[in-house]
């Protein structure tokens, strides 16, 4: 067989492979080719040539760049401007409401007892460079209440992932109950999109999830999207907790939720008591590379009644 | 002499990125676009799908893709048409072999030209193209062009990290764990034969 890459090459370069192109395809491609540029210029001819025409007129002189960069600048502070007064005035209604609805489902209810790994740096920066970033609370989490006896019901439980063969670690280390960020302590799964499912063995009424991904530094994933369901196919009783795909990539359906930046106190999803066994995770890479990492996740809940 | 030489690359590098400039708006500089670029894409398209005949139709697909959006593409290098003319194959290619019964059609047809071994010897069969194909089929889609890329295109990660819009070192370390799998695969496709 072959050892490595460059015996692989090898091999590659001693196959006979037939890839002489036909001319008379060619030529017929060709024909057909130009023809179709040509009618797609009679169709979009002037729109195209306009923004061409404009774009050549910009980048023509460092005066109309300058122009144009100006013009770009004073819109992106207007659109600002009111982004953030909306924003601010959300968050301050957003955080009490969660608490006090929490709070109000009756007087049985006690705050999670969440362990907290070690930070690994200080403070939240935001990272401009990713759309719809929720801002650093600035301060610690407040608590999460749940019912008496509500205990993390995923540690220890199976957990199977989308790659049979994870770049570092294994699935099992995300219900381990470890959650230090050292390098011993993740999974690291293949680039693009990826998904882990945790089998909780038992129905559970599930008030809140935790997860950590990565928080060595801080870095936001894309596209979390957080499902549970009876089946381990996903096929009954599906209920999206979470979701900031705000493109669907995944194809799951377009998120509302905002992303965020990793911090080690996790994401903390309200599960608002949801009955399911199974937990479904996915993300689709990062801002600092393509791959997908868990240090640990938490479910909170209670066997189902 | 080799500042000359330098001069002479410049030289043709301007020309080659003005003549991609004008193929947003004249059929002359596209037509000599694609003549530049024909048999590099048909050859991409034989080693993707094997058969001589649907690398003829996903290469049409490809150039009247090209013919329709050329004129909002907004590269400006030839680097840059070189690397969206080979981002729309790859995805054109993935979208052929997609298609459960056309990726049987094309095993079906690499295993009917695969070379018949001798019996009475008791090694492995040399490892021919049809062997390889069928092996590298068993991959995921966007893992096949991985290889098409690297192993046969011989281009750099950086090169097919700008084309699959991923990072150089993603597609060095996916690299590394596809060409395990490939490993385990051909062994299947030899010993099935054995």
């Amino acid at each position: 067989m072959f050892k490595n890459e460059s015996d692989f090459k090898k091999i590659v370069g001693r196959l006979n492979i037939d890839n002489k192109p036909n001319p008379a395809h060619r030529e017929s491609l060709r024909r057909k080719m130009l023809s179709v540029f040509n009618k797609t210029g009679e169709k979009y001819g002037p729109q195209a040539t306009f923004f061409h025409t404009l774009r050549r007129t910009i980048m023509k002189s460092p005066i109309s760049k300058l122009a144009a960069a100006a013009a770009v600048l004073l819109v992106t502070s207007i659109v600002l401007f009111y982004f953030r007064y909306d924003e601010s005035v959300a968050m301050v209604d957003v955080v009490p409401k969660q608490l006090t609805t929490n709070i109000a489902t009756g007087p049985e209810l006690v705050a999670l007892d969440i362990k907290l790994p070690r930070p690994m740096f200080v403070g939240t920066p935001v990272d401009t460079r990713v759309p719809n970033l929720e801002e650093p609370l600035g301060k610690p989490r407040p608590p999460f209440y749940a019912p008496v006896g509500t205990k993390n019901v995923a540690f220890e439980k199976p957990v199977t992932s989308s790659d049979e063969d994870p770049v570092w670690g294994e699935p099992e280390m995300i219900t381990d109950g470890d959650k230090e960020a050292a390098d011993g302590s993740y999974v690291e799964l293949g680039p693009f999109k990826q998904h882990v499912t945790i089998d909780l063995e038992a129905e559970q009424n599930i008030y809140a999830i935790v997860i950590w991904h990565f928080h060595k530094e801080p870095r936001v994933y894309y596209n979390v999207v957080v499902q549970v369901a009876s089946d381990p196919d996903f096929t009954e009783d599906v209920t999206t907790l979470f979701n900031n795909d705000i493109d669907n990539s995944l194809g799951l359906g377009v998120g509302k939720d905002m992303h965020y930046t990793e911090t080690a106190e996790g994401k903390l999803i309200d599960a608002k008591g949801v009955k399911a066994r199974y937990v479904q995770l996915h993300s689709n890479g990062n801002t600092s590379d393509d791959l997908n990492h868990y240090i640990e996740v938490e479910v909170y809940g209670k066997p189902a009644k | 002499m080799a500042m000359v030489g330098a001069m002479a690359k410049i030289v043709r590098q301007t020309d080659s990125n003005d003549l991609v400039s004008r193929a947003r708006t004249e059929a002359d500089a596209l037509g000599r676009l694609y003549g530049l670029y024909y048999e590099r894409i048909f050859r991409f398209c034989v080693l993707r799908l094997f058969s001589k005949e649907a690398a003829e139709d996903v290469t049409s697909t490809v150039f009247l893709e090209v013919a329709r959006r050329i004129r909002t593409f907004a590269g400006r290098t030839e680097r840059d048409f070189q690397n969206w003319l080979l981002r729309i194959a790859v995805n054109q290619a993935n979208a052929y072999i997609r298609k459960t019964s056309r990726r049987n059609k094309l095993l079906a047809e690499a295993a009917g030209s695969m070379m018949t071994t001798d019996e009475s010897t008791e090694s492995l069969p040399e490892l021919d193209w049809p062997r390889l194909y069928q092996a590298i089929l068993k991959l995921k889609p966007e893992h096949q062009t991985i290889v098409t890329l690297r192993f046969f295109e011989n281009m750099e990660f950086e090169q097919i990290g700008q084309i699959l819009e991923a990072r150089p070192a993603t597609v060095r370390v996916i690299s590394h764990r596809i060409l395990k799998k490939l490993r385990k695969h051909l062994q299947t496709v030899c010993d099935g034969e054995a």
